[in-house]
């Protein structure tokens, strides 16, 4: 059988009592072997990367990237089993999605339960297929976007609104404009344009969303369209609908 | 207007002094608009009102007499008995006059009337919202489902590893949940009773975090029974264990910072953060609701202060105490 072989299981939790607890309940669990434990988003990615495992038991709370951003940044999902006490956004999107999650406090037959499901998936070839769809369930639940989070090589960055200077279209993907950086993330211009706020970002271009506050001037350039001049010198392609709302985020 | 064409006048002379006389008495009515506003101090006082309005009254009709007069007699010196009638008129248009008056203040005072009422709706509808709002977030910051939660969560494993202390934490738990469901928030309780409650609160955090979460105070006895709003201090502490604490990996220091005279209580409290951490929820919602708490208890403004730098958060609060 199948089964005689263990889940490679890593928990990624920031509170011990809460990893006290699975391991508690998993102890001497047939099928689960745990691996590791890990506190944060970024220990936790890395030791993805690095393990490989079969299942993670991974929390949404945590500090500096939540569960939800630490899967972003991967490309391969293994099986999860998503933790959480109280998170309404999160729990729509479960609720959406084929994933299992578990609302804390839970109990060993609730997480026995899950972790049987696991073992079942885990031996099809795409055990990470629930993790995908609902990456994409948790996008389009995102009403408002606070902060992004890249992967610049191995380094993993979390960026501040405050810190975007504008945004730029590359084939599938969006190229974030920084103080100094540039950072590629794989998404729509539609997408972000949806999520920001309209008075402090503008699309002005199909292939440019500005900060407005990083618009130094604005000088017309033909009988429809216009040149953005920022204040770190560089010129965009701005078209008739781009001023438009412009002028009205500047208005209202 | 209130001359009659008798025939012993031309037209034009009629005319004329309608023109003139209507024409002054529209320019003092619309002037009557202040001492309209001014007698309209709120006072129930009837016999101030009468004579308020008598005189105003006696004042208006004596300039529109006067000033209408001077003009007829100067437009028209050449008329003959002009002037006899013009004295003659001078009772009925008293008369009239009068009633011009009574009307214009009428129609003044419907006019106010009607925009106070206005005004009240819209000032009572805003109240309404508020007091709605803040009884929503009153509510859920008594149960605030993800403190409870996870605090049941921490209990669960307490009572694997140290039983003694998960039966100390329901009690702290019940505790918490009791001092939020009956102290009301237009209330007072001693810094001690407040305390004593963020002690129960931390207490729990602290199960959560380990040595993440460091509390330290620094309070002198004194302080211990000076009075501040109910429930005051909690939200200041979540905040700070929200984007302290829970953005961070590292060990976060909570300090609270009390100083006090017989007039006034001073708290701050300061927590560390990282500044590196975009927060994912947006900060100060909770803090503006205690700026605006505040302002309505004390009737001032500017009675919490915030104050950042790179790596410390801190809040200040300023209690007025009444003697």
């Amino acid at each position: 059988m199948k089964t005689e072989r263990k889940l490679k299981t890593l928990i990624i939790d920031d509170e011990e009592p809460a990893r006290e607890i699975l391991r508690h309940y998993l102890r001497d669990h047939p099928s689960v072997e745990i691996i590791g434990e890990y506190t944060d988003g970024f220990t936790g990615l890395k030791a993805i990367q690095n393990l490989r495992p079969d299942l993670v038991i991974l929390d949404i709370q945590m500090p500096k990237l939540t569960g939800l951003e630490m899967l972003e940044l991967l490309d391969e999902w293994p099986a999860v089993i998503f933790v959480t006490a109280y998170d309404r956004y999160a729990i729509r999107a479960f609720e959406l999605s084929a994933v299992d999650y578990l609302l804390k406090p839970f109990s060993e037959e609730r997480l026995k339960k899950a972790v049987d499901k696991a073992v079942q998936r885990t031996g099809g070839p795409n055990a990470g297929d629930e993790v995908h769809g609902l990456m994409n369930v948790a996008r389009e639940q995102v009403k408002n976007i606070e902060r992004l989070v890249v992967k610049a090589g191995s380094r993993i960055h979390i960026l501040s609104l405050d810190a975007i200077r504008y945004f730029e279209a590359v084939d599938d993907y969006v190229k974030i404009h920084t103080g100094k950086e540039r950072y590629m993330k794989k998404m729509t211009m539609k997408y972000l344009e949806d999520r920001l706020d309209g008075k402090e970002f503008i699309r002005i271009h199909r292939s440019y969303i500005v900060a407005v506050r990083e618009i130094r001037s604005i000088e017309k350039y033909g009988r429809e369209s216009y040149i953005a001049l920022l204040h770190g010198g560089e010129k965009l392609s701005m078209s008739q609908g781009g001023m438009e709302r412009l002028k009205e985020a500047m208005t209202i | 207007m209130l001359l009659l064409w008798r025939g012993d006048f031309p037209l034009y002379v009629t005319i004329n002094e309608a023109l003139i006389s209507t024409f002054f008495l529209a320019l003092l009515g619309l002037a009557l608009w202040y001492p309209v506003r001014f007698m309209d101090t709120g006072t129930n006082n009837l016999l101030f009102i009468l004579a308020g309005y008598g005189m105003s009254g006696a004042v208006m009709l004596l300039l529109w007499l006067t000033i209408t007069h001077f003009f007829l007699r100067n437009f028209f010196p050449g008329i003959q008995d002009y002037p006899v009638y013009l004295n003659e008129s001078l009772r009925w248009k008293v008369v009239g006059g009068a009633l011009v008056y009574l009307i214009i203040i009428l129609v003044y005072y419907l006019t106010m009337t009607w925009h106070r009422l206005r005004e009240k709706d819209r000032q009572e509808a805003r109240l309404e919202a508020l007091v709605k709002e803040s009884e929503l977030k009153m509510l859920r910051s008594q149960i605030n489902p993800h403190f409870l939660f996870n605090s049941l969560n921490s209990i669960s494993a307490l009572t694997l590893t140290d039983p003694g202390k998960a039966r100390n934490m329901v009690v702290r738990l019940s505790e918490f949940f009791r001092y939020s469901l009956d102290h009301k928030l237009d209330d007072e309780s001693t810094l001690e009773e407040e305390l004593h409650h963020i002690e129960n609160y931390l207490a729990m955090e602290q199960v959560r975090f380990g040595d993440r979460l460091v509390f330290t105070r620094e309070i002198p006895g004194r302080c211990m029974k000076m009075k501040l709003p109910n429930l005051i201090l909690q939200p200041l502490f979540e905040n700070a264990v929200k984007h302290g604490v829970y953005q961070s990996t590292e060990q976060v220091e909570i300090k609270l910072t009390v100083r006090c005279d017989e007039n006034r209580l001073r708290l701050k409290l300061s927590n560390h953060y990282d500044p590196n951490v975009p927060a994912a929820g947006r900060r100060g919602i909770g803090l503006s609701n205690i700026a605006q708490r505040l302002e309505l208890k004390y009737g001032r403004e500017g009675l919490m202060g915030i104050e950042r730098d790179e790596r410390i958060f801190i809040v200040t609060l300023l209690i007025p105490q009444s003697s």
